[in-house]
């Protein structure tokens, strides 16, 4: 896996037609600090960018050569190379790592015949493009396609992935734009809830939603077909719930937009009486012809009394996530007929921004971006600050390989971000705000940007807030792809149209940041907490959690998990509760080994101490970090060598490339990893990579280089075995393919079935008698083994 | 808030202005902290990390040039973890910057021999300068250019696509060109110190030592138990190979310093150690290896040693040897030796040697040399025991195959059961290897090794105070160009020694080394650099050389020196005394290999009119791109990618011919290393200083 390859900027120059450029200029502005934004406009127009666009830049606009080469070769969406006619993006985080995306990617290149070392096809057709994290971490191993994305992606499944997506782009089946259109708040006696999160939409959600609403409109039905957001059962959807007055939900999972008229007629009474006789006709018919018993739509339903669901649900506490399942996103009227804005009119109105700084405190809420710092201190330094501007930041740059919290926050619940944020600029005196998101986020962009206009429109936001006189004017920066520019001197660097490189703190962002004010960054989900402390009190907020973490957290849980999703649950809760009883542990004939929480920064915490309560102080005292909320769950398939590897091989890439240490370090603790998963390292290694483990952490100057060492420092912690298993070219999980062999035991049946579906011939198919694999040929790419119908595969 | 800030480092007080640094505070107090990235009035880009240091109550560690002082600050700057912190970072650098600091043969000489820079004065004609840079490394460069093995050639880059260069012809040929033009080189001596040294053995190592005291204003009393001075020079190496005019036309360059030599005079029977720490104010034992390894089997004493057989053709009374001589032993001695032989009259002279051609421990030229005037080898046999029969010596051998390898890396030789056969021959020489004979050592009380003398490899002290050792006596037998770097190193330690300062021997400065380039690195290496051959010695004709001891190799003619010296190319980085990097990994004893990987590239942009850009040397402190942005630039430089593959580049990936035009120079001068390079002041031997 190759990501981020320095590419070449020269490029035979096709003619370009430049008059983009132009306008793009005029739109954005000709000022240094457009340099991203203008950068991501030549990007998406010409899905490149051409030299002769670049230096009409620098002959139209204000920015200097060296920061367009700069900023255009450190982020990761630019290319300077032209693109096939679709781009392939394959995910390559945690969970879809753990999942098998490396074969994924491996099979797509055979398929596309994309030659190694290159990422398009001869023809120019397709260009593959490793992503860091699309954050759809549920559905593991993920691949998109232009703007189709496919989840629980297998080798296998490439040639089905990509004959679907030839269907849809011939069917033209390109709608998900039309789920930002703002709804219409009709009334009806049936209200069927669909979840329209990136997550839902990539599993067919918006297709389902369009089919629900057509068959709606053809029953003529009192029924409304309602998006809302994120419903957390991630696991399975695409997920619909159908309220009626008085009567407890149904919900049905995996349903298919072929099953949506069924599912109208099932709930609903056509309005006139020809309707009624036409569809009492066509079941009877139905059942004449199909031979049904019974409808075959009730075998996708589900209560809340379901077992499943009740445990997934039991233990939660929705605050950041409240009503999640049941808000129309951007439907304002809907989000103050529940609560909505009634934190920031009291924080506007009733009370002066001391007293909400001091409700922040009182509740004990800290940073939810993962190092938990105290959110009220925070605000309380940038209110003491002297000078007239400031500014407040929404950190939306959630860029750790398996998390996926801040952007189902953002798509779901895009008022009660907003709000917290102009809660957080009312208490310290900000008048401007910025939305950093990541451009990987396209929904949660749109849906921002949805919500802030139509607040404008209202006259809510812009030059009075809630029809109080305080102007507050807030815009989105979409990043441009590089995980350190969450942190916060980077991210700044970014806003300001740097390459995304942190600084030293001192001075903090509080004293001086975006332009040298004093500046408020606050992740999302710690913005969405604030509305509801505002509201409810802060009391009500430090009742819930533990002595030193109050409140609840968000997690992403996905990974080698039954029971995947979005989930919340009060600061205390054990890591056991979460993976056995919220998530229904690990798939049947597994065994559950560890989980990594806190993403590149984080660790692995080992089995036997699930114990432990997800607290900010008890993660880090068993060697990981709260983080901001990923938590991937790995069985006893994962390698811990070749997780710290994986880790490993992000941050190194990641690294801003500024400091000795994270720069080379990493580098260098890399390449120990991979000689170890290739057998070939010896002691000495390890003893140099456990040395590089303290100096990399304590030399480097941002949390990215502080932390990269955590994946390799707990993974030595619980799992040296693994190491010293490595050391004598053993992988004990079997899943460094240099260590490996596949083998067919005499179980084979001579199906043949292997042999079919080996893709590189290694294994020559001899009816009726037991296969053999050619080691030499053979990629280890697990197809067999996962066809093998007697289980006579062994892995070695 | 108040103007000044008071803070400590390392416990001393310091008070500066509200917003200086740590690094300002430490300038203040004359505390150096080393820094890489650092330039004053710039903004701080505190990315190298070498200026680390560590804050009281505070974690991890900190870089000093951008951390703003606070009051009652208490800096840690010089404790193990900081500075292993440094050296760590430093090593780190050092696995990421592509250059070789100097060139690959200076490194690959034991006397680290400044070769560039001498040969790139033979190429201006200046032969009295080429003279006195050799001299100053490698004295005896008239002796040691026709006996040394030439490890500095191995390494010439031109090796990765043609012949070497001929480095030792061409300091050979400036030492005899001086001689012979009555030019002897005779170095100034600095003013007399009143002490004196003694100096057992006139070997090169004692000769060496005896040269650079006597430069140092020290006297030099040389003390040897044969009858000549020179050592294994004199009596291992026979006259046609070394001439002895040429070794005493060296010799007497010392005499002429004032070096006093008493001949005939053995340690342990004509004068003792304890006589000599107390008559002279220091005493170097450079004894040399002087025994002989038998022939290992029964019946060993009818053999002759080669030592002494070739001693004594230097005495004037060679040997009778008869017509048929075997010599056994694959090393330079067994060549000369045989070589001697036929010089004698023998009309067959076999050479025996356990292994094959390819683990023969001595040069392949002088093989060469030696079957081309009619040697015989024969390989893969063994002595078996060795026998008189009448007249004749009959030597009873076994024949080998190679086995697995021994502890030396060498395939191991096996006996072949049954294959054993016998050679009748009049003379037998046994040139198997030398030893040192520990007896005269442990007379004088000095501590033993394993090899030799126990001495301290960085200063050559012994475990008595101010008696020092060096050459073969320490390490066994062993090159003469070693013995010659030992008697400078131990220069430096007496001289150290008797002025009362530590003693620390010559600290060397760290050396990057490239190693070995991939193609695309060598092409561009080897850019525009024209593919000479290598300009061969001229030889007597073997036939006429196997009649006399006259010298073989003749020697380089000027003209041939001058295009010699010609394909030179200058490697070595013309910032290697300036660098800071090299410097300071220098003085935090950075190993420049320790971490090994992935690296920069080797590439070299030679655009630009005032300098020179190498990226694989640069360490990314980006104050080259500030220096641009400060005198505006056009295109100015920027950063390019991300990771352990950012690199500094000029924006649209223009040569640096199209940036820098204003300040080429400044940007230079800020570069910590030789990233870039102003041409013109560059090492003494590059070829793009012209």
């Amino acid at each position: 896996m190759t990501m981020n390859s320095p590419t070449s900027l020269i490029t035979a120059a096709p003619d370009v037609d430049l008059a983009f450029v132009d306008q793009a200029i005029e739109r954005l502005g000709t000022a240094p600090d457009a340099v991203i934004p203008l950068l991501q406009a030549i990007q998406d127009h010409y899905g490149w960018l051409p030299e002769p666009a670049l230096r009409r830049l620098t002959a139209r606009t204000r920015i200097v050569p060296s920061s367009i080469t700069g900023v255009s070769t450190f982020y990761d969406m630019f290319r300077h190379q032209p693109v096939g006619k679709h781009v392939v993006h394959i995910c390559h985080g945690t969970a879809c790592h753990v999942n098998g995306a490396e074969r994924v990617e491996e099979a797509l290149r055979r398929h596309l015949r994309i030659p190694e070392r290159e990422d398009t096809d001869a023809e120019r057709q397709f260009t593959i493009e490793p992503v860091a994290c699309l954050g759809c971490c549920t559905l593991a191993p993920v691949v998109k396609i232009d703007a189709h994305t496919f989840g629980h992606a297998t080798a296998e499944k490439v040639p089905e992935i990509l004959r679907e997506f030839h269907s849809r782009e011939a069917g033209g089946q390109q709608r998900s734009a039309s789920t930002e259109s703002p709804c219409a708040g009709g009334n009806g006696a049936v209200e069927i809830h669909v979840g329209l999160g990136s997550c839902c939409m990539a599993k067919g959600s918006d297709r389902l939603f369009h089919a629900l609403q057509e068959g709606a409109q053809q029953a003529g039905a009192e029924v409304r077909v309602k998006r809302v957001g994120c419903v957390g059962m991630c696991h399975r959807t695409p997920m619909v719930e159908v309220a009626q007055n008085g009567k407890a939900s149904t919900y049905y999972a995996d349903l298919t937009p072929a099953q949506a008229r069924d599912l109208v007629r099932r709930h609903l009474r056509p309005r006139s009486w020809r309707q009624r006789a036409a569809q009492l006709w066509t079941r009877a018919v139905d059942h004449l012809l199909l031979d049904t018993n019974g409808d075959p739509i009730r075998q996708h339903s589900l209560t809340l009394r379901d077992p499943g669901v009740k445990a997934f649900l039991r233990k939660q506490v929705h605050i950041a996530t409240e009503h999640f399942g049941q808000l129309d996103p951007l439907n304002l009227d809907e989000y103050l007929t529940h609560d909505g804005f009634v934190g920031l009119r009291r924080a506007l109105k009733d009370q002066p921004p001391e007293q909400t700084i001091d409700a922040i405190e009182r509740a004990g809420l800290r940073g939810r971006g993962g190092a938990g710092f105290p959110t009220g201190q925070k605000w309380r330094v940038v209110r003491q600050q002297p000078g007239e501007v400031k500014y407040v930041i929404c950190n939306g740059d959630e860029g750790d390989p398996g998390a996926f919290m801040d952007r189902m926050l953002l798509e779901s619940f895009p008022y009660r971000i907003i709000e917290g944020m102009a809660i957080a600029a009312v208490a310290i005196g900000a008048h401007e705000g910025v939305f950093y998101i990541r451009h990987e986020y396209p929904l949660a962009v749109r849906r921002i940007q949805a919500a802030i206009t139509e607040l404008e429109r209202r006259g809510w936001l812009g030059e009075r807030l809630l029809g109080h006189p305080y102007p507050l004017k807030f815009s989105i920066m979409e990043g441009a792809g590089a995980f350190v520019c969450g942190e916060e001197t980077a991210l700044i660097a970014s806003i300001e149209g740097r390459r995304g490189m942190p600084r030293l703190r001192p001075p903090f962002p509080a004293q001086s940041g975006l332009w040298g004010k004093p500046t408020l960054i606050n992740n999302v989900e710690t913005l969405a907490l604030v509305p509801w402390i505002i509201r409810r009190g802060p009391e009500a907020f430090a009742a819930i959690g533990t002595a030193s973490s109050k409140g609840t957290k968000v997690f992403a849980l996905a990974g080698k998990i039954r029971r995947g999703g979005l989930i919340e649950i009060p600061m205390g809760t054990t890591l056991r509760e979460i993976v056995e009883d919220i998530g229904g542990g690990v798939g049947e004939g597994h065994r559950f080994k560890a989980v990594q929480i806190g993403g590149p920064s984080g660790g692995c915490i080992p089995a036997r101490l699930m114990d432990t309560p997800v607290d900010y102080e008890s993660l880090r005292a068993v060697g990981a970090i709260m983080g901001s909320g990923g938590l991937v769950v790995l069985d006893d398939a994962a390698c811990m060598v070749d997780i710290a590897r994986y880790f490993l091989e992000f941050t190194q890439n990641q690294s801003c490339g500024k400091c000795t240490f994270c720069r080379i370090g990493t580098k260098r603790m890399l390449e120990i990893l991979e000689l170890l998963c290739a057998g070939r390292a010896q002691r000495r290694d390890l003893a140099e990579l456990e040395h590089l483990v303290t100096q990399v952490s304590q030399g480097s100057l941002c949390g990215l280089g502080k932390t990269a060492p955590n994946p390799v420092a707990t993974t030595l912690r619980y799992y040296r075995d693994e190491y010293e298993a490595h050391l004598q070219g053993r992988c004990p999980a079997g899943k460094c393919t240099a260590l490996i062999k596949y083998t067919v035991t005499t179980d084979c049946t001579g199906c043949t079935l292997c042999s079919q579906h080996c893709p590189v011939d290694a294994i020559p198919m001899t009816p009726y008698r037991q296969h053999v694999i050619n080691t030499d040929l053979c990629t280890r790419c697990d197809t067999c083994r996962q066809v093998c119908p007697q289980h006579a595969i062994e892995v070695r | 808030m108040s103007a000044t800030i008071k803070f400590t480092i390392d416990g001393r007080a310091v008070e500066v202005a509200t917003g200086q640094t740590i690094l300002d505070g430490a300038r203040k107090l004359g505390i150096p902290i080393p820094t890489l990235c650092h330039v004053a009035d710039f903004p701080p880009a505190a990315s190298c990390f070498v200026c680390a240091v560590k804050i009281d109550g505070r974690p991890n560690l900190w870089p000093s040039c951008a951390m703003a002082a606070t009051e009652g600050m208490v800096v840690i700057n010089d404790s193990p973890e900081v500075r292993d912190a440094r050296k760590t970072a430093l090593e780190l650098l050092l696995s990421d910057h592509t250059g070789d600091c100097i060139g690959p043969c200076r490194t690959g000489c034991p006397a680290r021999l400044d070769i560039p820079n001498f040969i790139s004065r033979i190429a201006a004609g200046d032969h009295r300068r080429a003279t006195e840079v050799v001299t100053d490394d490698l004295t005896l460069p008239a002796s040691l250019g026709r006996v040394c093995p030439r490890l500095c050639e191995q390494r010439c880059r031109r090796c990765d696509v043609e012949s070497s260069l001929s480095i030792r012809n061409l300091h050979r040929f400036t030492a005899d060109h001086q001689r012979d033009a009555g030019l002897m080189h005779v170095p100034k001596k600095s003013p007399a110190s009143g002490k004196c040294v003694a100096i057992v053995g006139t070997g090169p190592a004692g000769l060496a030592a005896a040269y650079h005291l006597l430069r140092h204003g020290h006297g030099a009393v040389l003390f040897d138990a044969h009858p000549l001075a020179g050592g294994m020079l004199r009596y291992g190496i026979p006259e046609f190979r070394l001439p002895r005019t040429v070794l005493d036309a060296e010799i007497n360059v010392i005499k002429t310093l004032g070096g006093q030599f008493h001949m005939r005079q053995r340690l342990g029977r004509d004068f003792q150690l304890e006589d000599l720490r107390r008559d002279y104010d220091a005493v170097f034992l450079a004894l040399g290896a002087q025994g002989s390894r038998g022939l290992g089997c029964p019946g060993e004493e009818l053999a002759m040693t080669a030592l002494d057989f070739l001693e004594h053709i230097t005495d004037g009374h060679p040997p009778t040897i008869g017509s048929d001589v075997l010599i056994v032993g694959g090393g330079n001695t067994a060549m000369d030796a045989s070589r001697s032989a036929l010089r004698l009259g023998a009309r067959s002279v076999r050479v025996l040697y356990r292994r094959t051609r390819r683990e023969m421990p001595c040069l392949m030229e002088e093989v060469e040399a030696a079957e081309a005037e009619g040697v015989k080898v024969e390989f893969l046999v063994a002595p078996e025991r060795l026998e008189r029969h009448g007249n004749q010596l009959r030597l009873t051998c076994i024949r080998m195959e190679l086995g697995p390898p021994d502890e030396s890396g060498r395939a191991r030789p096996v006996p072949v059961a049954g294959s054993e056969f016998s050679v009748d021959a009049t003379c037998v020489i046994a040139a198997i290897g030398q030893s040192v004979a520990m007896e005269e050592s442990k007379a004088a009380g000095v501590k033993l090794s394993k090899w030799g003398i126990a001495a301290n490899p960085q200063t050559l002290e012994t475990n008595l105070p101010g008696v020092f050792a060096g050459g073969d006596a320490v390490t066994g037998p062993d090159l003469a160009v070693r013995a010659v770097a030992a008697g400078k190193l131990v220069a430096a330690s007496i001289d150290q020694y008797l002025y009362g300062r530590k003693v620390i021997g010559v600290p060397e400065m760290i050396n990057s080394m490239m190693g070995k380039l991939n193609e695309a690195e060598l092409a561009e290496m080897l850019r525009d650099i024209e593919g000479v051959g290598r300009v061969p010695m001229p030889h007597l004709p073997p036939e006429q050389a196997r009649t006399s001891f006259s010298e073989v190799e003749l020697g380089f003619t000027p003209d041939q020196a001058l295009a010699e010296s010609k394909r030179c190319m200058g490697c070595g980085c013309g910032k290697a005394i300036t660098c800071r990097i090299r410097q300071y990994a220098s003085d935090y004893g950075a190993d420049p290999r320790r971490f090994s990987g992935e690296r920069r590239a080797f590439e070299r942009d030679l655009s630009h009119p005032e300098i020179i850009y190498e990226p694989g040397k640069c360490i990314l402190c980006g104050a080259c791109v500030q220096v641009a942005i400060q005198a505006g630039d056009d295109l100015g430089l920027a950063f390019y990618g991300r990771g352990f593959a950012t690199s500094v580049a000029v924006p649209f990936e223009r040569p640096m011919a199209e940036s820098l035009k204003n300040c080429a120079k400044r940007a230079a001068e800020v570069c910590p290393t030789g990233a870039i390079m102003l041409r013109g002041t560059g090492c003494a031997g590059c070829r793009f200083c012209g």
